[in-house]
């Protein structure tokens, strides 16, 4: 193991270790939010990749024999596969806790009109999907 | 088909399609523990996974033997940060609350008396939220 390892190893330790767990996302945001984000995609991921390869000195050009640069298509496929493997396989599990979530109910009977208040009493296990 | 690992490595895929069960349902009380205990993604978490297991295979991960800088960990680091980010930035998780997976207690009443109603959904609900 050399330094650069056991760096990178001690830094996971630590980040593990350091990190709060992570906190909701307001409401409000979250709707403004959802509504307008695009869904993941294999083209802009490697795209914003292949731009942020001259942080890295790497050359995204052709080969100076005039052969395809392998880099490139590398991350292609990668991008390709990191997002087929979560859009086609991943599932979400997500869990409504119980008083999570408040209903009003109208109606009534021969004493008139009823209206009740109430909330979810069970938490329940959702399921979903990444796109 | 360009060579025998090509052809095993798609044997292998459809193999693991076929036998694959779907996803189990984790246990409520798991899966509450486990939700809020999670950090959320990092890219520099990821990054860090990778070097370390770079270094298990053997592949170099300090500089090369010229004095150059390694491409390979800045190549990964920029992998692993735009990995992370489409997933906190684009991603949208689609889930979907099936009918009678919700119930509901409420309470009322008016001159006849309080009333007590139990409830459940009864149509299928989909709503969406984002992955941190």
């Amino acid at each position: 193991m050399n330094w650069v390892d056991e760096i990178s190893t001690g830094v996971t330790t630590v980040m593990e270790t350091a990190r709060i767990p992570a906190q909701a996302v307001p409401g409000a945001l979250l709707l403004c939010e959802v509504s307008t984000r695009p869904g993941l995609s294999a083209s802009v991921l490697a795209g914003r990749i292949i731009a942020r390869f001259h942080e890295a000195d790497i050359p995204t050009e052709k080969n100076p024999d005039g052969s395809d640069n392998v880099i490139i298509k590398l991350v292609k496929i990668m991008s390709d596969e990191v997002v087929n493997c979560i859009k086609d396989n991943a599932v979400v599990f997500s869990e409504i806790p119980s008083g999570m979530i408040s209903v009003t109910g109208l109606g009534g009977n021969v004493g008139g009109p009823i209206t009740v208040n109430g909330k979810n009493d069970k938490p329940a296990m959702v399921r979903g999907l990444v796109v | 088909m360009n060579n025998k690992i090509e052809i095993l490595s798609n044997e292998l895929m459809s193999v693991i399609d076929m036998v694959r069960p779907p996803a189990q349902g984790i246990p409520l009380m798991f899966l509450l523990c486990e939700i809020l205990h999670r950090c959320g993604t990092s890219g520099s978490l990821l990054y860090a996974g990778i070097v370390t297991k770079i270094g298990w295979l053997d592949i170099p991960t300090g500089k090369n033997e010229d004095g150059s800088e390694n491409i390979i960990l800045k190549f990964m680091k920029i992998f692993s940060e735009e990995v992370v980010r489409a997933l906190k930035e684009d991603a949208v998780a689609v889930n979907v609350i099936g009918p009678g997976k919700l119930i509901f207690r409420t309470e009322g009443g008016n001159v006849g008396g309080g009333t007590t109603i139990m409830a459940y959904n009864n149509l299928n609900t989909q709503y969406k939220g984002v992955i941190q």
